[in-house]
């Protein structure tokens, strides 16, 4: 293989870029595999498709696994990244899972000032429009 | 035994002996004039006479050195010859062209082709 570089750049220096680019090919693309998979007998991807489909299959679910692992781990931890409503509850960023299982709903209620202050709120009478214009009036 | 599945499925999809005819096609009658400087000493002889083998003009010359001249289609024919050979595992044929034994026997048939 030193030889066929010794040659890639003999063509090159001597201004023959096209053969350069062959002799290359030929090292890189041609005699590097033969060399390097010798013993090892091809098998194209058609004979194995069964084989592949279930490997990208598991890999699909290891992937997803694993993110939601990371998803709930965060969300586990109590990390605010979600979004925070007037109440002080995190809203979550997968909104659809969220609907579908209530039960995890309801292990993030909201801390018990916010519950608080939220009933404070509707327990106090309801302003009008015209009452409130009053009072930034004066 | 999943390093060897892959293996195989790596080396299928790395043929590329057709663009190697192709290339070989383009640079026939294009000449070349060069020289190798060969890491062993005692390798220059069997690299002249592997290359004499296969219709390539060679000479030894002082310090190591093999001063080749020859067809650029030719060299790259007898590179993908070769190299299909060893690709396809025969190398008791490729031992039979190259005249060499053994890893050196391969060593010897690749700098051959890569000349």
């Amino acid at each position: 293989m030193d030889c066929v570089q010794r040659f890639d750049a003999y063509l090159r220096t001597a201004g023959r870029g096209a053969e350069a680019d062959a002799a290359r090919f030929m090292t890189t693309k041609i005699l590097e595999p033969a060399y390097n998979f010798r013993g090892i007998v091809a098998e194209p991807a058609r004979e194995n498709v069964g084989w592949l489909t279930g490997l990208l299959g598991f890999y699909l679910v290891c992937t997803l696994w694993y993110g939601f692992g990371i998803l709930y781990f965060f969300e586990g931890s109590a990390s605010p990244c979600g979004r925070r409503d007037k109440a002080g509850v995190v809203a979550p960023a997968h909104r659809g899972l969220w609907r579908r299982w209530p039960a995890a709903r309801s292990s993030l209620a909201p801390s018990p000032v916010a519950a608080a202050s939220r009933q404070t709120a509707s327990e106090a009478p309801p302003q009008t429009a015209k009452a409130s214009l009053r009072m930034v009036n004066g | 035994m999943g390093d060897r599945f892959f293996n195989r499925l790596a080396k299928a999809s790395v043929d590329y002996s057709h663009d190697a005819d192709v290339i070989a096609a383009r640079f026939r009658g294009v000449r070349v004039d060069t020289v190798i400087q060969t890491r062993e000493t005692a390798d220059d002889e069997s690299i002249r006479g592997l290359l004499a083998g296969n219709g390539i003009a060679a000479r030894v010359s002082d310090g190591g050195r093999v001063h080749v001249t020859g067809d650029l289609g030719r060299i790259t024919e007898v590179a993908r010859a070769d190299a299909r050979l060893a690709f396809r595992n025969e190398f008791t044929e490729l031992g039979g062209s190259t005249g060499r034994q053994g890893r050196r026997r391969y060593t010897a048939g690749g700098l051959c082709s890569t000349v």
